[in-house]
């Protein structure tokens, strides 16, 4: 038997507003992040979420599935949409539907060697709780990103099982159909997304040139059952925007998802599962070896996104410069500081400055809010200027404070 | 090939984009014979073999090598150039009138009806040799030699192209001289193939003058091979970075705007240091704006540059300022980037429909610009990145691209 793991990532950032000067906390263009997050809302988050509700009972709780919605899209909801968390509980409340952990503000903290990482993940697992009324044990980092340091720290946290990318690269002539252990850990299991099976719905299933248009529910779930029933699961793991935002309601995306949990069933040999229960049912048969990061995005499946020109690195470097006096005002009285700077660690900041070129055949499409990835970057130094220089303030007067209260002096 | 203008005496793009395309051409395998109005004594012989109209080939003989295609200029005598501005143009008429004992043009006439004079008795010296020579097709630059390219037309029976660098809506707006619209809306409406430099300039064409889009083609211009590595590092100059505005000192190319940008950055800069190069109508309302600005102490004008000084004047700057009102195409941008310096143009200048690498603004906006102005000279990784990925895209826009563009063009009316 072969389980189909479905993992969907819902995510929006919060976008920057392009023109100073900033008010107190007034980074964000929220009209905006407002209108495309109701948008998508519309287009996307309430009648996908319809139709797996509809999926699981009418497969008598047979579909399973798995979402991880980002710090900043529970925080647009909860603002502008709050009905989509209502049907995320409902998902919830069917016990079919798993929901992970993942940093609380969508941030590449786990790339620097500080506590901002572990401080977000806590903060993310406990919003989920509350939120869905499950403790999460599996962790998806931001965009996939996986190094074996990564996963000894998630490891640390006390996760059971870590979702990354089935790169050619960390398997080699491997299957990314079993459950692995990341070289470094004792007890954290890896489950690795099938990157074939899950672009051709996420990126070619609206491809007009593609040999499969237009791929019928019927089709999929052949390929489907025609894994070898040794392999223990096939990872679907895609943004959830992909069904009415990236594929169009007009590609015929949802009539596929509605259609596909039957067919699936139908067969002998496939079934569906969530992370956890694919982790708790089986052992790792071997160990992958991830010394440098690995992400799901691109052809190249590296850090080049985010990472790979001069003003990213720069804003990166600059905004984690920033962390030990953000640190320091926010436990002097100022917490909104500290809230500030943690939505500038989303990493959509970082893709919005990405020159790279290079052939990604349109996939992970990105829709940048800024002219060009130079004024991206201008924005964002621009807002780190100010607050770098609020936080100067703060602790000026902090220490002239100090300084007239010590007798000393 | 029509020309006014032909390196190493140029006043502008055109000059540098004829030379280009020309080079490029020859280089596709294509003989260009460039005609120019008149001869400096100093065109450059490694540039391009300087003929007399005398050792044209007859109609019927062979080109003049067989071998290779070659690059011929044959320069008439004709003492004006376009695009001179008024003083400038009354100064050098004055002197060719003082020699040859004639009036001076009257004020006030931007262009001064010897311009169009000139333009006219080029048009018959070309329609003098032109059915006595032989070619396939008649390229002509800009409005000056498109009555010459009609008069050859006229003469050879050959198809005509003509090249718009700029219309002169897009020089002068509303207040476009009547004379110079009415004798562009004539040529491109006879012309069997109009080419512009960029998609904006087709659309103004097309829209202003009526030119039937099934003759309009977009042939984008392109860049001088860029050295191998930028001469001056990528750090800004600490201390003192300049900021560089190179262009006509007229009110198409915005040199008021970059003058109320600098001062926008002086008070956040204390060190940044403007420089204006070129020369123009606007000089001396310049020169009193920037002394209304407090900006004297931190501001050169240089005047025209020529060509070496312009290259020096690259590897000063820390950031180039393309401040247009209007922008057919603009060649600075690309010429100053070949040479490691950041760019900052205006939103809709053509030549941000084949450059990514380069800060954009709105014509107008101050703060915007300053703004931008700053943050070059401020962040480093910007600098770089903008020089990186700007000198790999110049690798692409080569002339022998625009000339292969070219040559499809010749190709449909010569088949």
């Amino acid at each position: 038997m072969t389980s189909v793991v479905f993992y969907f990532q819902a995510h929006q950032p919060d976008r920057l507003r392009a023109r100073g000067p900033y008010a107190p906390g007034g980074y964000f263009d929220e009209a905006e992040s407002a209108r495309i997050v109701r948008r998508v809302a519309e287009r996307c988050y309430l009648p996908m979420n319809e139709l797996l509700l509809r999926a699981v009972e009418e497969t008598d709780g047979r579909f399973h599935c798995a979402f991880s919605i980002s710090g900043p899209l529970l925080r647009q909801l909860e603002a502008w949409a709050p009905e989509v968390l209502e049907s995320f509980a409902s998902l919830a409340a069917t016990e079919r539907v798993e929901f992970l952990c993942e940093t609380a503000y969508h941030s590449l903290a786990s790339l620097v060697p500080s506590d901002e990482f572990e401080d977000q993940v806590r903060r993310q697992a406990r919003r989920i709780e509350e939120l869905f009324g499950q403790r999460p044990t599996v962790f998806r980092n931001t965009e996939l990103i996986f190094d074996e340091s990564i996963a000894r720290r998630v490891e640390a946290l006390g996760f059971d099982v870590l979702l990354a990318e089935g790169a050619d690269r960390l398997l080699g002539w491997r299957s990314p159909r079993f459950v692995y252990r990341p070289r470094g850990c004792r007890r954290l299991k890896l489950l690795l997304r099938d990157y074939m099976l899950s672009d051709d719905i996420a990126f070619r299933f609206g491809n007009r040139e593609w040999v499969h248009h237009p791929l019928l529910a019927e089709t999929f779930a052949g390929w489907l059952h025609a894994i070898p029933a040794r392999d223990t699961f096939a990872g679907l793991f895609m943004d959830y925007e992909t069904f009415g935002e990236h594929q169009g309601a007009e590609t015929g995306i949802f009539a596929f998802m509605r259609a596909l949990p039957r067919f699936v069933l139908d067969g002998e040999s496939t079934d569906f599962a969530t992370p956890s229960e694919i982790a708790a049912a089986h052992d790792a048969v071997g160990e992958i070896d991830a010394p440098s990061p690995v992400s799901w995005a691109d052809a190249r499946r590296d850090l080049g996104a985010w990472l790979g020109n001069h003003m990213q690195r720069s804003a990166h470097e600059s905004l984690y410069a920033l962390a030990p006096g953000i640190r320091t005002a926010a436990a002097h009285g100022h917490p909104a500081l500290l809230e500030a700077w943690r939505r500038l660690t989303t990493s959509d900041h970082f893709r919005y400055m990405a020159t790279r070129s290079s052939a990604d055949e349109g996939m992970h499409e990105h829709f940048s809010p800024h002219d060009s990835p130079y004024d991206s970057f201008i924005v964002f130094m621009n807002v780190l200027d100010d607050l770098r220089s609020r936080v100067a303030e703060v602790l000026s007067d902090r220490i002239q404070r100090e300084s007239s209260e010590d007798p000393r002096v | 090939m029509l020309g006014w203008e032909f390196p190493p005496r140029i006043s502008g793009g055109l000059g540098t984009a004829c030379h280009g395309l020309a080079h490029g051409l020859t280089r596709s395998g294509v003989d260009v014979l460039f005609v120019l109005p008149r001869a400096t004594g100093e065109e450059d012989p490694a540039a391009a073999r300087v003929v007399d109209s005398g050792d044209l080939p007859g109609a019927g003989e062979p080109p003049a090598a067989a071998g290779g295609a070659v690059l011929e200029l044959l320069a008439l005598d004709s003492p004006l150039r376009p695009y001179m501005g008024r003083r400038a143009y009354a100064r050098r008429l004055r002197k060719i009138d003082e020699a040859r004992g004639e009036r001076a043009p009257a004020a006030g006439d931007p262009y001064g009806l010897d311009l169009l004079d000139e333009v006219d008795r080029f048009a018959r010296a070309v329609a003098g040799f032109a059915g006595r020579i032989p070619f396939d097709v008649i390229h002509a630059h800009d409005w000056m030699t498109w009555p010459a390219g009609l008069a050859a037309r006229r003469a050879a029976e050959k198809p005509l192209v003509c090249h718009v660098h700029s219309s002169e809506h897009e020089r002068a707006g509303e207040r476009a001289d009547p004379r110079i619209a009415a004798l562009e809306a004539e040529a491109l409406a006879a012309a069997d193939r109009t080419v512009c430099v960029s998609h904006r300039t087709a659309e103004t064409v097309a829209a202003r003058y009526g030119v039937n889009r099934a003759r309009l083609r977009v042939v984008h211009n392109a860049a001088p091979a860029p050295p191998l590595a930028a001469r001056r590092g990528t750090a800004a100059s600490a201390e003192a970075p300049v900021v560089l505005f190179l262009g006509r000192l007229t009110a198409q190319k915005g040199p008021g705007f970059f003058l109320n940008a600098a001062a926008a950055v002086a008070r956040e800069h204390p060190g940044a240091r403007f420089v204006v190069s070129g020369a123009g109508d606007l000089e001396e309302e310049l020169a009193a704006q920037a002394a209304r600005l407090g900006l004297s102490p931190r501001l050169r004008f240089t005047g025209f540059l020529e060509a070496g000084e312009v290259e020096r004047m690259y590897d000063l700057a820390d950031v180039l300022v393309m401040p247009s009102v209007s922008e057919p195409f603009g060649l600075v941008p690309l010429e100053a980037l070949s040479r490691g310096v950041p760019v900052i143009v205006t939103r809709g200048s053509g030549v941000t429909e084949v450059l990514a690498s380069r800060l954009v603004v709105d014509h107008g906006d101050v703060p915007s610009l300053a703004g931008k102005i700053l943050a070059v000279l401020r962040h480093p990784a910007l600098r770089r990145q903008l020089v990186e990925e700007g000198r790999r895209e110049l690798r692409r826009l080569r002339w022998e691209r625009a000339a292969r563009a070219m040559l499809d063009v010749y190709e449909e009316l010569v088949e």
